[in-house]
């Protein structure tokens, strides 16, 4: 226990550099925005050059660059993300708003991409090259080709509209509804997650594959151990190391995904607040949104790393 | 086997690996769900029953931004334009096709256009959604700020030349004193809605009207507003007014993409029963589907605005030029598929002011080329900032091929309304806009249709920064005394001459006017009628 305490720490004390160098590159990225913060304060006040002095004076738009750097650190330190340029409201009630309908939906498609591709891929190695598995191939290599956007556009099409089963759009909070919730989240969440679950489901049959093919499996099932037990309990627990990494990985695809998925759908989440700012040129929320998406990022890929030193005993040793 | 040992006492085993991820999983589920029911987005669509019935929400998709100012005195917003008419009354108000007037807030219409007073008396009994009587001070107050010379407003414009101040007579009167007589001013009052002095005198009010707080004395309250979402609205129960709500609650969505906007009132669920803004080539999409989709010709037109101090802009000849080289009949075929006609006036034909412009662009590439030529300007590069107002989108490939075909590199930068006219406001350099504008959101009369782009202090003007030009002043000049001209024929020749001015100058000046389209379904509504100007009016409707 004390070496993974000890790991926990140096991983912790590691994530200093590596977001100094996120809000770095961000930092250094939005500094080629065109939009003038003091010009944007002042929005249709006509200000003059004095007023327009005395704001960046003020705010330290004047200061040297590594001194704005070291004051942006300490504004994000204080949870200030900035203020954005159209609305002029802060960037973290912007953000703090929007996050929780990403944080819904990418948890949703993460649940949905685990259930499917866990049925596909165990069903597909149980009936190795027979036709079931042959069925699950084409299906899963047609949901890798398939780009989410696209899988959404025609879900509107035959779900919503032709069928009407779902909303074409929009957002309930579950807190109004929850079936209403659950009625316009479905389809975001199966666009965002079918072409995850299509590339988990050839990663879980490889793992199950393998397992199976080794001799523990044929001593259970032949020392009269019902298949069904002997893949549920031993094989399951052992393949899905390796699948369960790589959806961490996921995590990340899932969250750009929905930045195309939201926007698709109408859904006000952290992608479409992060599209409409680079489309009206407010970089303090660009810069919000994207420094709170690396973050959360950052995070969950602590948390794997963390969960697979616990499950893996070399990795242990070696650190 | 000492390593099996030493990991069964230093770590969980690996069968436990299962376990963390499963209570991580549940955990994060749960949290998840907790923080989605106590915060994050509100709801943005009907969270009620089926749509009919009188309990029902109605829900209606506006292909423009709630995000533009809410500020009845200073908006052109489309989206806050249609929603304030529900919100707050003028003293009158017009009907929104007609637009003849009708008695809103005040009792009776004048009876004496032809008079240089104006005398109202409120409604008894009206009040703000806030409970508060409407007073005499409360119309003292709109009307000060649209007449105060320090205070630059939208409305000061369709004001100022002829009102000279509003009087209160007592608690419930008041008298419009003019400054010479204006028969067209009636057909205006609807833009000054009303407001509550109490509210909007407070530092810092009028920013927080910009925002979107409302409270007015219509039909309608607004309960909720999310920018770039919706906005919400339930029937004011003390309302006592002509136009009494017939929907107990509204959900006006914001969707500025064709494609949502489309889809939200396609189907046989769909999930609203009025959409305007309805792009061309769905039109006969949605009427197999049984909805109707209407549209009418009026103000409606895609303009180009150039920066008069950004060279060579500052020539007439390059601005004349970059208009002869559009292909308007291609893009009224391609992009609109038909709905509209390349512009031959400032106004569009149908307007009783109408008269074709000396100078008409017509396709004359070979013409363009000359005046570039002619004005020294070659290797020109453009960007074109633009709004993402869906059939304006359609429209911005015709003008970039039209201007690349003519030696002219072009680049479209379409973005939100809201960040162009922020742009806008905010001074920033540009060279060409290219938006949608329809000056019948405010009325039909060609004089205020004209002051609403063109006048010494317009907020147009100082985006184009064009006021100082030798050229604009004589403009307004003329402007100003077709305004005061009291022979209705006078008048109009007078504004059709200026108009040739305008075409000629070609600062602010339309390409092509079109339809507007509105569909709706009319087995759950009635009472609808399409307008051909931005937004929607529920205020004659109902559920079937």
């Amino acid at each position: 226990m004390v070496a993974i305490v000890r790991i926990l720490a140096r991983r912790i004390i590691l994530l200093v550099p590596l977001m100094l160098g996120i809000v770095l590159f961000v930092f250094l990225v939005m500094r080629f925005s065109d939009v003038d913060p003091a010009s944007a304060f002042f929005q249709g006040a006509n200000p003059t050059p004095g007023q327009l002095h005395d704001f960046r004076e003020q705010n330290g738009l004047l200061d040297p660059f590594p001194v704005r750097y070291l004051h942006f650190i300490g504004d994000l330190l204080h949870g200030d993300l900035g203020i954005s340029a159209l609305t002029r409201a802060p960037v973290l009630d912007q953000v703090a708003t929007a996050l929780p309908l990403t944080l819904q939906l990418t948890f949703l498609g993460l649940g949905i991409a685990v259930i499917l591709s866990l049925l596909g891929g165990v069903t597909a190695a149980i009936y190795r090259d027979r036709l079931p598995d042959q069925i699950i191939r084409v299906v899963s290599l047609t949901g890798v080709a398939a780009p989410a956007f696209w899988l959404a556009l025609l879900m509107i099409q035959y779900l919503a509209v032709d069928l009407g089963w779902f909303p074409t759009g929009g957002y309930i909070n579950p807190a109004d509804s929850f079936t209403g919730w659950l009625k316009t989240m479905t389809l975001p969440a199966l666009a965002l997650s079918l072409p995850v679950a299509a590339q988990l489901t050839r990663i879980v049959r490889t793992a199950v594959v393998e397992e199976l093919d080794k001799d523990y499996v044929r001593t259970a099932i032949g020392s009269g151990l019902p298949p069904r037990v002997v893949v549920g309990r031993n094989v399951l627990r052992n393949a899905l190391i390796n699948p369960l990494t790589v959806l961490g990985l996921r995590v990340g695809y899932l969250l750009g995904g929905a930045v195309v998925i939201e926007t698709i759908f109408s859904l006000p989440g952290m992608g479409k607040l992060m599209i409409d700012a680079v489309k009206n040129g407010d970089p303090a929320v660009v810069q919000g949104v994207v420094l709170t998406t690396a973050t959360g990022f950052v995070v969950v890929n602590l948390v794997i790393d963390i969960l697979y030193l616990l499950v893996n005993p070399r990795l242990r040793d070696a650190a | 086997m000492r390593d099996v040992t030493r990991d069964v006492s230093t770590a969980p085993h690996r069968r436990s690996f299962l376990k963390y991820t499963g209570a991580l999983g549940a955990a994060a589920a749960i949290s998840s769900s907790l923080s989605a029911c106590s915060s994050g987005p509100e709801s943005t669509n009907d969270t009620g029953g089926g749509a009919g019935g009188a309990n029902s929400t109605i829900t209606a998709v506006i292909g423009y931004g709630n995000d533009g100012s809410w500020d009845p005195t200073q908006t052109a917003s489309a989206f806050s334009m249609a929603a304030n008419n529900h919100i707050y009354e003028g003293l009158l108000d017009t009907d929104p096709i007609s637009r003849e007037p009708y008695a809103a807030l005040a009792t009776a219409v004048p009876a004496d256009l032809g008079s240089t007073s104006w005398k109202f008396t409120l409604r008894a009994g009206a009040t703000f959604h806030d409970g508060k009587p409407v007073t005499a001070d409360d119309v003292v107050f709109v009307f000060d700020r649209i007449l105060d010379p320090n205070t630059q407003t939208l409305a000061k414009g369709f004001f100022a030349s002829w009102l000279k101040e509003v009087k209160k007579i007592d608690a419930r009167n008041v008298e419009l004193v003019l400054k010479f007589p204006f028969p067209e001013g009636v057909s205006r009052l609807t833009l000054a809605k009303i407001m509550p002095k109490h509210v909007f005198s407070q530092p810092g009010a009028w920013d927080d009207a910009i925002k979107g707080k409302a409270i007015g004395s219509g039909p309608y309250r607004q309960t909720a507003h999310h920018p770039k979402s919706n906005t919400t609205f339930e029937a004011f129960a003390a309302y006592n007014g002509p136009r009494e709500p017939a929907f107990k609650k509204m959900n006006w969505m914001t969707m500025v993409d064709a494609a949502p906007r489309v889809a939200k009132i396609s189907g046989s669920s769909a999930g609203a029963q009025i959409a305007d803004n309805i792009p061309y080539a769905n039109i006969q999409q949605l009427k197999s589907g049984g909805l109707d989709v209407q549209g009418g010709a009026g103000m409606n037109n895609l303009f180009l605005m150039f920066n008069t101090k950004h060279k060579p802009f500052d020539d007439v000849r390059v601005r004349q030029a970059l208009r002869y080289a559009i292909d308007t009949e291609k893009m009224v075929q391609v992009a609109l598929k038909g709905h509209g006609k390349p512009s031959t006036s400032f106004l569009n034909e149908a307007n009783p002011s109408y008269r074709a412009a000396k100078t008409v662009y017509g396709y004359d590439p070979e013409k363009a080329k000359a005046l570039l030529k002619a004005a020294g300007v070659s290797g020109l590069e453009i960007e074109i900032l633009s709004v993402n107002v869906s059939w304006i989108v359609d429209c911005l490939p015709t003008i970039k091929a039209s201007w690349d075909a003519i030696g002219v590199k072009t680049t479209l930068n379409p973005q939100e309304t809201t960040a162009v006219f922020t742009k806008m406001d905010q001074k920033q350099d540009y060279q060409v806009v290219s938006a949608a504008s329809n000056p019948n959101q405010f009325g039909l009369d060609a004089d205020l249709i004209m002051h609403y782009n063109y006048g010494p202090q317009n907020l147009w003007m100082g985006y184009a920064r064009w006021a100082d030009n030798s050229v604009a002043k004589q403009l307004f000049k003329d402007m100003d005394r077709a305004t005061q001209e009291p022979d209705p024929e006078k008048k109009k020749t007078m504004i059709q001459d200026y108009i040739d001015i305008v075409a000629e100058e070609a600062v602010l000046y339309p390409v092509v006017h079109n339809e507007l389209m509105t569909a709706w379904d009319p087995r759950k509504l009635a009472g609808i009628r399409a307008q051909p100007y931005p937004g929607i009016n529920l205020l004659q409707a109902k559920w079937v």
